[in-house]
């Protein structure tokens, strides 16, 4: 037992110094990250969910001045600074709302990334690791999952499981795993026969062990890239969803909830979906930014649409 | 129909030749009449006639196909003396009583989805010569005169030389289906139009629109029907009164239905179950009703609540630009039975807005802000727009009043499966009646128990027991009296949230159209479409 | 090669005959259409006598045996919404619309895309490369609804240069075509310019510059014809994300193709005009991803051997 402890602290040190190192390294990454992009993130998503309350003096359900107060103009607009975008078809404040709704983009992006990268990672890396009939059955899964219209799939799923968060997080996984599936098998597969994995292997490392501890590391940088150009794909996602009537579920401050309810005032009230659909975009647009910038520094080789 | 006498008005010139108008999506693109619901017929409107009219001002039945009607002393027989010498279109000979008895034969069909395919397989018919046929019923049917016209009904009467032309085969009326009406069919784009033509002869009541071509353009979003109208694409567009406003704003004029023929109201959904212990017949499929125990509802305080903390007429403003009155209690109007003016006098007093006294009227009842959760359901229904914004105004409203509220979004069809299913209890619903059925009809389909019931709205023995009444008797003070109590109970008890009553109304193009008279008969849909008036040429515009 | 075609097809039947299970449970959970046909003047026994006769109270297996015998047969089922065309007559009578705008949308893109892909590659890290890549971000993060409308409004309402809605004439294609293409533009402009640099940096470029052949001709018939194969193997998927975007636009537009009737029949619960929309669908997908896989396969040998 002794014997086996003494050496503990040392890998302990080793692995904290190796974190450091790492920390270190995403620090300074994190400062030569492109201006622009996180800068409009920032601005749009970040500090606006997390100081939501903050920002604004209204809750994102509330209608200060009641029904009669609706459909006020954005204050450069003959409005009032009380609204300054603006208030909606029930005399909410679209600003709040936005505000608001920028917790909703990335719960929804999040979690549905999450589970899609978790199944198909794990997926992807049996596969890849393992080959033969595992590999051929996961394959055969990603095909048939691929084959089936996305949209139709998100349509049909949606009005099984009626509007609401859980439906579009199902949607969003089920959707996207293939997509990891087969990018971590094709890692998986070009890394398994490097010489390292055989080493780790012929040292007697369980199977478990080197998927965690050697392909997985060696499979994050990709993983990083597409998971940053697949928050746009969600966020774009979840509000044609709701636009459709079969995503979230009103009175929830969701962007593409927002444009569907502003769509048929357009003419009388244009800031009624106009707000919503710009927050929409800068926010996919500053994820498509980052997303291509990281990956033209952590894996230029990987190509998405 | 005009008196024979009197000559047609010669058409005026319109500027166009097909007047096209952009309409919701029905549930189905097709010319049998048997497969669809009747909300359907905005197809066969046109083309089609019915045994009976409705005037176009008041809605009362007029003779159409059918000269004259009578019923015998129980309501069990109906006769109809029809109309002689009235030509099918595209020269399928003339229209008989033979053409009746094949309609009716296709709507009892095994597959047909008729709405009142329940009355009508009652029913026999005896042709006693080619033009005078009676239907039998096996009940009394009181309301022949909203069953055989364009009211309730959906006996538009299909030609039968037609049908054995083509050997009886389902297909008989696809391509070119022939008609009794001043328009004939033309043709269709699926899932775009369907359109039909000003028949080349004198129609046989005289009617004469000003259009040569009708066209009903299918578009389901409502801003793209007001694009359309905007940009001159179509002439007038079936258009909620929230995107009225803008089109009125652009020069556009809106019509309305001679009569309000829509009304909409909240149900308190579970209160169905208020009286667990009576003797309520067992579910029709056997299951369990849900039932999780009493809810704040079941307290006639909280539900007077619930009504005082609304203020209607803000909403009537705000939400339907005025254009909008009070329904007073559910499926009753001035012309159904049991109807009682002290439901106007008292209105403002009992049902007015008053937040503090609704604040009180919780506490009396024992609950305090926040203590009432409800979730409420929001439904696209078809024919009201307004739905999801009434929704979420009156759940600001009772926010304000202390009541916690959850809006639940759901599809039409799976909010109609947990009705059925006795499982909309502790949620609040908005349900709609339109055309506004009769007393009896509506009692059926929104209050009482299975298996008569369709949406439960309080199935206790009160309202039970006054529907039974009216299902029996025939006698007019009777049933009036027994309709005026169900109508008071469900009145002094708030048992509901009486909403609004509004018309049908199209938006049209003043440039090329003038007027149109209609009374208000169709489910979410326009009727008297040879009433369509043109501007004619030389006028600018026919405000 | 032949082992190859054979083992794809294989594997594409397998594929489709999933998606039929899948499809088929999934649109036997989103209810009962029942409802939707009888309305609200039913009673209990229209409503009953309804589900008997569309066979509804019958156990699931059994509906599913009875829809795959007819699809065998080549019957895709009835629909609720076209009575007199069936299920699989409603979706051959509304793809057509689909294939010109999805098509049109796709030419746009390529004319659009390869164009400004190109040039980006061969201007790389100048302005117009960064100012290309910036128009094909912002067109891959536009809600297309969002743009449809926006454009309806401006093009057609306020300033009347374009129809609304429908169809018609070329004039119609134009908006819609544009927003259904946004996204597509971006994916190629970047996928060529990408396919484009590797090309560029290749061997057999330096040796034509050297041999004299002129910029023009390398760049726009060498290198493009290279670089074209790249995006072929994102055929799939584009055509994926054209039919998605199809039904949002579609909506928009009122376009009567069959992402619109995708989203009515869902709406009305049209269960078999539903699968068959998802099997026509699904169909062309591995059958386009198919032709892809020979195709490439054809062109480089090493995947028909790593394949097998």
């Amino acid at each position: 037992m002794a014997v086996e402890l003494r050496p503990a602290p040392e890998t302990t040190l080793n692995k904290a110094s190796q974190a450091a190192v790492r920390a270190l390294r995403l620090m300074g990454m994190a400062r030569r990250l492109p201006k622009f992009p996180v800068f409009l993130l920032l601005l749009v998503l970040v500090i606006p969910a997390i100081f939501a309350e903050v920002i604004t003096p209204y809750g994102p359900l509330d209608s200060p001045q009641g029904i009669r107060g609706r459909l006020e103009p954005p204050v450069f607009a003959g409005g009032t600074w009380q609204h300054i975008l603006g208030t909606d078809l029930t005399g909410r404040d679209i600003l709040t709302r936005i505000i608001y709704g920028s917790r909703v983009s990335i719960t929804i992006a999040g979690i549905g990334i999450a589970i899609a990268g978790t199944i198909g990672v794990t997926l992807g890396i049996i596969a890849g690791y393992y080959g033969g009939l595992v590999d051929s059955v996961i394959m055969r899964l990603v095909d048939i999952s691929l084959s089936i219209p996305p949209v139709l799939l998100a349509l049909t799923l949606a009005t099984v499981l009626d509007p609401s968060f859980r439906t579009v997080i199902i949607v969003v996984g089920a959707l996207l795993w293939s997509i990891y599936c087969r990018q971590v098998r094709g890692d998986t597969l070009s890394v398994r026969t490097q010489d390292y994995i055989s080493r780790a292997r012929v040292s007697g490392a369980s199977d478990v062990r080197i998927m965690l501890r050697h392909v997985l590391p060696n499979i994050t940088n990709t993983l990083i890239v597409l998971a940053t150009l697949q928050v746009g794909f969600v966020i774009l996602l979840e509000a044609g969803l709701s636009f459709l009537g079969v995503g979230l579920s009103r009175p929830t401050p969701a962007w593409g909830l927002m444009v569907a309810d502003g769509r048929e005032v357009i003419i009388r009230a244009w800031w009624v979906a106009l707000w919503p659909g710009l927050a929409i975009m800068l926010t996919v647009f500053g994820f498509n930014l980052l997303g291509d910038w990281l990956r033209d520094r952590l894996d230029p080789r990987l190509r998405q649409l | 129909m005009p008196a024979p006498t009197e000559a047609p008005a010669p058409a005026a010139t319109a500027k166009i030749t097909r007047v096209i108008m952009a309409n919701t999506v029905p549930l189905n693109e097709s010319n049998r009449i048997w497969v669809g619901p009747w909300s359907n017929l905005v197809q066969n409107d046109p083309y089609g006639e019915t045994l009976i009219e409705n005037q176009e001002i008041t809605s009362e039945p007029i003779p159409a196909l059918a000269k004259s009607w009578e019923v015998d002393a129980g309501f069990n027989t109906w006769t109809f003396e029809l109309q002689e010498g009235v030509p099918w279109h595209f020269g399928y000979g003339e229209f008989t009583a033979a053409d009746v008895a094949h309609t009716f034969e296709l709507l009892v069909r095994e597959d047909s989805n008729s709405n009142f395919k329940a009355i009508w397989l009652t029913a026999t018919t005896e042709i006693h010569n080619d033009y005078s046929i009676s239907f039998h019923f096996d009940k009394p049917q009181l309301t022949g005169g909203r069953l055989f016209s364009r009211l309730q009904g959906d006996l538009v009467i299909q030609s039968k030389a037609q049908w054995d032309e083509a050997g009886g085969d389902d297909s008989a009326y696809d391509d070119r289906v022939t008609g009794t009406g001043s328009y004939q069919y033309g043709g269709r784009d699926l899932g775009s139009s369907v359109w039909y033509e000003k028949i080349d002869y004198d129609h046989w009541a005289g009617e004469n629109p000003d259009f040569q071509e009708l066209e009903w353009q299918w578009a389901a979003e409502q801003f793209t029907r007001l694009s359309a109208l905007l940009a001159g694409e179509v002439q007038g567009a079936d258009l909620s009164r929230e995107v009225q406003v803008d089109a009125k704003a652009r020069g556009m004029k809106v019509v309305s239905s001679n009569n309000e023929n829509n009304q909409s109201y909240g149900f308190f959904g579970g209160t169905y179950l208020s009286t667990v212990d009576s003797n309520l017949e067992p579910w029709p499929d056997g299951q369990s009703p849900n039932y999780t125990g009493p809810e704040p509802w079941h307290n006639p305080l909280v539900r007077e609540a619930f009504n005082v903390g609304v203020d209607r007429q803000a909403i009537i403003e705000e939400v339907y630009f005025g254009n909008a009155s009070s329904v007073y209690v559910p499926v009753y109007a001035p012309f159904t039975e049991g109807w009682s003016d002290r439901w106007v006098d008292e209105f403002d007093t009992k049902y007015g807005y008053d937040p503090e006294r609704a604040v009180q009227l919780l506490a009396e009842a024992g609950y305090g802000p926040g203590e009432i959760s409800i979730d409420m359901i929001s439904t696209v229904i078809p024919g009201n727009p307004e739905i999801p914004q009434l929704i979420q105004v009156l759940s600001t409203m009772w926010e304000a009043i202390g009541v916690d509220t959850n809006i639940v979004e759901l599809e039409f069809g799976t909010w109609l499966d947990t009705v059925r299913d006795h499982d909309i209890h502790e949620t609040f619903t908005i349900l709609r009646n339109t055309p506004i059925r009769t007393t009896q009809e509506g009692l059926r389909v929104f209050w009482v128990s299975p298996p008569d019931g369709f949406l439960f709205g309080w199935e206790d023995d009160v309202v039970n027991e006054k529907y039974d009444c009216l299902e029996r008797s025939l006698d007019i003070e009777e049933r009036e009296q027994c309709a005026r109590d169900a109508g008071d109970y469900m009145y002094d008890d708030f048992l509901t949230l009486p909403l609004f009553q509004t018309t049908f109304d199209m938006t049209i193009d003043p440039e090329f159209i003038s007027g149109w008279v209609y009374p208000g008969v169709g489910s979410a849909h326009p009727t008297h479409v040879h009433n369509i008036k043109a501007c004619p040429v030389g006028t600018e515009r026919c405000d | 090669m032949q082992r190859y075609i054979a083992i794809r097809f294989a594997q594409g039947l397998i594929a489709l005959l999933a998606v039929t299970i899948i499809v088929f449970g999934l649109s036997r959970l989103t209810g009962d259409p029942s409802t939707m046909i009888l309305g609200l003047d039913a009673t209990a026994e229209d409503y009953e006598r309804l589900q008997q006769r569309l066979g509804l109270d019958r156990p699931l297996v059994v509906q599913y045996g009875v829809y795959m015998g007819n699809v065998l047969q080549g019957d895709l089922g009835e629909s609720i919404k076209y009575p007199e065309l069936g299920a699989g007559g409603a979706v051959i009578r509304r793809l057509p619309a689909t294939l010109y705008l999805a098509g049109v949308s796709l030419l746009l893109a390529i004319g659009i895309g390869v164009p400004l892909g190109v040039l980006s590659a061969v201007r790389r890290d100048t302005p117009f490369d960064s100012s290309s890549k910036v128009l094909a971000l912002l067109g891959q993060s536009v809600p297309n609804f969002w743009m449809g409308l926006m454009m309806m409004w401006i093009f057609a309402v306020q300033l009347g240069w374009l129809p609304t809605s429908g169809t018609g004439g070329i004039k119609h294609f134009i908006m819609p075509a544009i927003t259904l293409g946004s996204f597509q533009i971006a994916a190629i402009t970047r996928l060529v310019r990408s396919a484009m640099l590797e090309t560029l940096d290749s061997e057999y470029v330096k040796l034509a510059r050297i041999k004299g052949v002129s910029e023009w001709k390398v760049v726009w018939k060498h290198c493009l014809r290279n670089a074209a194969l790249t995006p072929l193997t994102y055929f799939g998927v584009i055509a994926a994300v054209t039919l998605t975007g199809s039904v949002t636009t579609e909506t928009v537009f009122n376009w009567p193709g069959t992402g619109l009737l995708a989203f009515q029949s869902v709406l009305s619960r049209d269960f078999e005009l539903i699968q068959a929309l998802v099997l026509v669908f699904s169909g062309i997908f591995v059958f386009s991803s198919f032709v892809v896989d020979i195709l490439y396969a054809y062109l480089d040998p090493r995947i028909r051997y790593a394949s097998s």
